[in-house]
């Protein structure tokens, strides 16, 4: 005699149906098949009952199933769409949304709406202008007497960086006259030794203020022993454009220095005006002593008319005629 | 084998047509088993236009994954292992609870004379219809008084004809459970139908 199959695994053998020779086996007792029919009835009933009500092939739906998978539009006309189902259904979704759509769509058609019937029987505001003329008020400092200016003496300001003042200025004016010299002059004829020696002098200062560097020979301490009258004039001259432009005080620089002086002594007409003018060029500078020997001669000033041209004009010839400017520029 | 006469589970995979280019099946399937889908939404408790909606969005996700669709069970498996996922995941965006199977039915979707009808026969007499209707709705009713757990493996299982197996696959639960929930569920439809018979069903239960 079989045992009882319990309702559990008589429901699996039904329903999953993975034992079929069970399920037969089963249904061969009397007791097990009048179990398994009644089973079976309930399952089909369950099945009818609950599948009659399925809502029939819903032709709307599927036609959007289908818009969407299969047949999706892929042109703007079918983005509009699935942008206005998007919005349809988060609308169906929400009622705070369906709200807030309600209360803008109102406010869209009923602002302008208001403002029509506001606005409709108003009158065109005209400008109200009031012109008047208020009575002149006498001013309040008519009576006041200006107080006279303090009596205070001139005071002299920071006199002691004078002198190092007027070195700087001569050698920012050096600069300036160096940097806007002209070029090398022309060749000439064949020239003297002594004529040689210029030209070079002449040529190696041109060069160095037209930023070919300096000549190394110019520091030849028997170059300033050797050259007499202009050349020694020359060579303490370029020595000195070095110290105005570049603030060096080549090997040279004293020997040459030293050699205008002695030679300046005992030369006289255009060569010792030359010889001069490079010693004073130098004390100018502050890079040279004045000989005690020597007799004092007016120094130049370098606020000059020759100058003012070289500024390109800037002081107009009423400017230069004026005591005033001539006064401060130091000019005679 | 359970589930060979649903009309959308032909021998055909739909989605594997769709993915080697040829949409035809797929057409045919949605229009065969959109009225399933709808069903199995509105009796796990979804209102008609969340139904739509859900069905709508299954049969997009199937067709989304159609390219990387490989076949590795029943199609129909595959379809309401989808469809599961959907129901649970508009669950838990409502962050409310399903409601319950309604009662109060559209009159075109609860013609239960008709229904009657079938059930008792052609020559039944208008008191066995009666009490057909009557247990129709008294089906319905106990198929909404049922939880959750228990609708959702009595829907599979018996509406849908899958075995256990692929229920435990689609909820993710042992087979064992799947046996439980629907001994469970089972057992208390059957006393819903046959009041009579519940001290007999209860002697019979193994627990």
């Amino acid at each position: 005699m079989t045992a009882r199959v319990p309702d559990e695994r008589l429901l699996e053998l039904l329903l999953d149906g993975s034992d079929l020779a069970e399920l037969d086996a089963l249904r061969a007792t009397p007791d097990g098949a009048e179990r398994v029919a009644a089973l079976e009835r309930f399952v089909a009933k369950s099945r009818t009952v609950l599948t009659a009500d399925e809502p029939a092939a819903n032709a709307a739906l599927v036609g959007r199933i289908l818009e969407q998978t299969t047949r999706e539009d892929l042109s703007w006309r079918g983005d509009l769409r699935l942008v206005g189902g998007f919005v349809r259904q988060r609308l169906r979704e929400s009622l705070l949304l369906r709200v807030v759509a309600a209360s803008l769509v109102a406010h869209v058609v009923a602002i302008p709406a208001a403002a029509w019937v506001i606005f409709r029987d108003r009158e065109e505001p005209k400008p109200h202008l009031h012109v008047s003329f208020e009575p002149a008020e006498e001013s309040p400092f008519a009576d006041v007497e200006p107080e006279p200016l303090p009596d205070v003496p001139p005071v002299e300001v920071d006199g002691g960086h004078r002198a190092a003042e007027h070195a700087e200025n001569l050698l920012r004016r050096a600069r300036y006259l160096l940097v806007s010299a002209p070029g090398p002059a022309p060749q000439g004829e064949p020239p003297s030794a002594e004529a040689a020696l210029e030209i070079r002098l002449l040529d190696a200062r041109s060069r160095y203020l037209h930023g070919e560097g300096w000549a190394d020979w110019l520091d030849d301490p028997h170059l300033a022993r050797d050259a007499d009258g202009a050349a020694v004039a020359l060579l303490a001259e370029v020595h000195l454009d070095r110290l105005a432009r570049d603030g060096e005080r080549g090997a040279g620089f004293n020997a040459a220095l030293a050699r205008a002086e002695s030679v300046a002594d005992r030369a006289d007409g255009a060569g010792r005006e030359l010889l001069l003018h490079a010693v004073d060029r130098a004390v100018g500078y502050g890079a040279w002593a004045a000989s005690d020997a020597r007799p004092s001669e007016p120094r130049l000033d370098p606020y000059d008319a020759a100058w003012s041209e070289l500024l390109g004009g800037s002081l107009s010839p009423e400017a230069l005629a004026s005591p005033a400017v001539r006064g401060w520029l130091s000019l005679p | 084998m359970p589930g060979l006469n649903r009309p959308w589970d032909s021998p055909e995979d739909p989605l594997a047509a769709l993915r080697d280019g040829d949409p035809g099946p797929f057409e045919d399937f949605v229009r065969a088993a959109v009225p399933t889908f709808l069903g199995f939404f509105r009796r796990l408790g979804a209102g008609r236009e969340q139904a739509e909606d859900m069905v709508q969005e299954v049969f997009l996700k199937l067709h989304q994954n159609a390219p990387r669709y490989r076949r590795e069970e029943r199609f129909p498996s595959f379809c309401f292992r989808v469809a599961r996922n959907v129901w649970i995941d508009r669950q838990r965006r409502r962050a409310a609870r399903p409601r319950p199977l309604s009662l109060d039915r559209a009159p075109e979707e609860a013609d239960d004379g008709a229904l009657a009808a079938g059930l008792a026969g052609p020559e039944a007499e208008p008191g066995d219809l009666l009490g057909v209707r009557e247990e129709a709705h008294r089906l319905r009713a106990a198929v909404a008084e049922l939880s959750e757990h228990h609708r959702l493996v009595f829907e599979l299982g018996v509406v849908q004809e899958l075995a256990y197996g692929e229920i435990a696959d689609i909820l993710d639960i042992p087979v064992g459970t799947v046996k439980s929930r629907m001994f469970h569920a089972v057992r208390k439809l059957r006393e819903a139908l046959e009041p009579k018979a519940r001290e007999r069903t209860s002697e019979e239960s193994p627990r």
